[in-house]
Parts: C-alpha cells; structure tokens; sequence
C-alpha cells in the first residue's frame, strides 16, 4: 500500500509538473520544477533506495524536457544530500520520524531542507543547462524567479496537502 | 579480496551515487550532433497528447485574442493575395518559369502542444506528423517569420529545433544589402540571436531587416526572421557580431505552419558529392 500510495504520487505529480509547470512561461527564465516535492518529501527508505528513486524521476523527467541527463545529475545529487541534511536538522530539533512533511519533522526543519534542497536541484539544473559561466547571471535569475515558485508548491504540499 | 568486499560493503551506497551520477554525465556528453539532440519519445508524444486535451480548455479563455491576431493576419493575406494575383496572371501566360515555381511551397497548418524556451535544450512539439506529411527537415514558420526546423516526426507529432536552439544554423540574408549570413543562438534570452560571417566591408545599420536567404530548399526567401539591435565589430575582426533581435517571441507560439517544398528533393539531388 505504501509502494502503491508512492508510486500514485509520482504518477500524479509527474502529470501537473507536464501539463501545467512545464508550460508556465511567465518569462524565460520561470522553469517551476515543483516535482522535486517527491524527492523532498519521500519517507525515510534505504538510502541505495533513495538513489535508485531519485535517478529514476531524474530519468523521466529528462524524457519529458528533453534535457538528456540534467535531471538525472541533479535528482541524484539531491537523493544523496537530503538524508545528510535531514539526519542533521533532526538531531538539532530532537526529533525522529519516518515522514518528511511539516507536521512530522517540524516547520523550521522542512523549511530550511525544502530551501536547500531546492536550491542545489535548481542551481545543478540551470547549470548543466547553460554550460557555461559567461552567463552566470542568467543562472542565478532563473534559480530565484524559479526557485520562489517552485518552494510554494513545496510548501503548500508538506504544511497543507499532505497531513502525516 | 576480502578487503575489497569489505570496502565496497562500506561504501555500497557511495559507489551506487557515483555510479549513478557517471551514467547521467554521459548521457550528457553523448548529445554532441543536432540530431542526436532531439527523439520524439513515447513519453513526449504523451506529454504531447496530455497538453493538447488540457490546452483546448485553456483556449477558450483566450480565444478573443487569437480570433483578432487571426482576423488581422487574414486581412493581410488577403490583400497579399490580392496584390500577387494581379502579377500572377499578367505574367501567367507568357512565363514558362511559373508552371514551376506555383508549385514550389505549400503549408501545412499546426498548433503548438509543448514547448520549452528559456533552457538551452528548447523545443517545441506540434500536433501534426508523418500521417499529415510532415517529415524531418522541413521548415516551420509562424505570422511573425522563421520559428526552426522539424526535428522528429512520429505518426501525430512533429518535434521542432528551434532558432533559439545552440546546435542551430540558419541561412539568412540583410534585407537592405542582400549579404548572405547564418543566424546562431547561444543564449541566454529567446528573443535574440546572433548574425555571423557578415564582412566587415559591407555596410549594415541597427535596424537592418533580416530575413531568410532562400538558398537551401526549407524557406521560401524574404521571411523575417529580426532585426538588427547592435552592431559590434571586435578590433582585428574581419566580420561583424550583430545582435539580432528575433521576430516571433518564443513564450506565446500558439499556431504554426509547416513548409512543404515538393521539389526539395530535386534541389538536393542536383548537388552532386564532390
């Protein structure tokens, strides 16, 4: 059932990040990528598990942009980064959970990962994308413009939608 | 042996990242030629399908502005008619170029179900394929001039290279002075590109129409493609770097036509490999 509610997730978010963010072209530089919620708010698995997940939203998220590879890199840098920064804002807090949402981990603790981790997926992405450093300040305009939508969507999904 | 086993237990999920992440830079480093760059997947036919049925409702909101930038573009087509109409058949008759030259263009009208502009892997899908004739390596173009090339083709979908895509070549000539250039992009905004091998010679204004040359077999000549916005000529440069503002603006391409060149085979065929 968990398999299931995870697999129906990523069916889901994978359809709205498609049909609706991908076509968002409020300027040129706004590319949402709210699906990276998945990865952020995956429940605590094996961690050859989290990597095997992240490359495989990575992957699929490649086939759908046609951006070979982009999302791979970045999904897996993601996957290997958020048990690190996790276990260390637990410990901070004094908590221990299985679930990666407001109400479980606390709201400090799943703002600054969502932060962080939004950041180094968006950051990784437009990087890779642009392959260069002569326009790094298209770089940096389309972390932020994008970065701002997609934790919204990271935000209203882990303290509103999903109840643990 | 042991130790080996020992070393790869401990850092089983180290190696697996590693791993993971070598495969993902080499798909990477392995798009090095254009059409390598872009596959009509299943995925994108079905991303491709999905934004066809949610864009129709989205249209209806919309509807009013397409229906006065078509009324307008109708009007202009008209009198364009019009106007060749008359030239047509005062030379018809007397013109043996004509029985050819009539047949060399149709369009293949298209709407635009996916798209990405901004990355440096855009692309857009239409929703037009191979059951309508469209193939790889016809011209696409839109009422405000050159959009790209067909890039893949499946049975219902066409995948276009963008004018906004790096990998991109685009024969153009100076509307003013007839100097033949090609058209680059190398980001980062989808409303300019560049114009190179144009001889420092020649004279060119900011302002300066360009449109496409006619010299390969994927648009009729004369379609807009920009204006020159600013003219750089590096010291010791034998050619201009001009900065082309573009004429269609990526981000709101809704419709589209495609070009049919029925004699693009012979014309091909007519050079021979030397």
């Amino acid at each position: 059932m968990k398999w299931f509610r995870l697999i129906l997730r990523t069916l889901v978010v994978l359809f709205l990040q498609a049909t609706i963010f991908n076509r968002l072209h409020i300027t040129t530089a706004c590319h949402p990528y709210m699906y990276i919620l998945l990865l952020i708010c995956l429940p605590v698995i094996p961690r050859w598990g989290e990597l095997l997940y992240g490359f495989a939203l990575g992957v699929l998220m490649d086939i759908m942009c046609s951006s070979p590879g982009i999302h791979t890199a970045a999904c897996v840098l993601v996957a290997w980064l958020r048990p690190v920064l996790l276990e260390h804002y637990l410990q901070e807090a004094g908590r221990i959970t299985d679930q990666v949402v407001a109400s479980s981990v606390g709201n400090s603790v799943f703002m600054r990962l969502s932060l962080w981790l939004t950041l180094l997926h968006h950051l990784t992405v437009f990087t890779l994308d642009t392959w260069s450093w002569a326009h790094w300040y298209w770089v940096v305009l389309q972390v932020l413009v994008s970065g701002v939508i997609t934790l919204g969507c990271v935000y209203v999904y882990g303290f509103l939608l999903h109840k643990s | 042996m042991e130790n080996l086993l020992r070393f790869i237990r401990k850092y089983s999920n180290f190696l697996l990242f590693l791993g993971l992440e070598v495969v993902a830079f080499l798909w990477l480093f392995s798009e090095q030629k254009l059409q390598q760059s872009t596959f009509l997947s299943a995925s994108n036919s079905l991303v491709a399908s999905l934004n066809e049925q949610v864009s129709a409702v989205g249209e209806y909101f919309s509807l009013a502005t397409y229906n006065n930038a078509l009324s307008a573009e109708n009007a202009r087509l008209r009198e364009e008619v019009h106007r060749l109409q008359g030239i047509v058949e005062a030379v018809a008759e007397n013109d043996s170029v004509y029985r050819y030259a009539h047949l060399q263009w149709d369009y293949i009208p298209a709407k635009v179900v996916d798209m990405e502009c901004g990355t440096q892997h855009n692309y857009l899908v239409l929703n037009k394929g191979a059951r309508d004739s469209v193939c790889v390596g016809q011209g696409v173009l839109c009422a405000d001039g050159v959009v790209g090339v067909i890039g893949a083709v499946n049975s219902r979908f066409a995948e276009v290279i963008p004018v906004i895509h790096p990998k991109m070549r685009l024969s153009c000539r100076l509307k003013p002075n007839g100097q033949t250039g090609f058209m680059v992009w190398s980001g980062p905004s989808a409303r300019y590109a560049r114009l190179t091998d144009v001889g420092r010679h020649i004279v060119v204004n900011e302002g300066d129409t360009v449109v496409s040359s006619g010299l390969t077999s994927l648009f009729p000549e004369g379609i807009p493609i920009g204006v020159v916005e600013h003219i750089d000529l590096p010291d010791g440069d034998t050619y201009y770097d001009l900065n082309v503002r573009l004429t269609v603006d990526f981000g709101k391409l809704r419709y589209v036509q495609v070009v049919r060149n029925p004699l693009s085979q012979e014309q091909e065929n007519v050079l021979l490999p030397l």
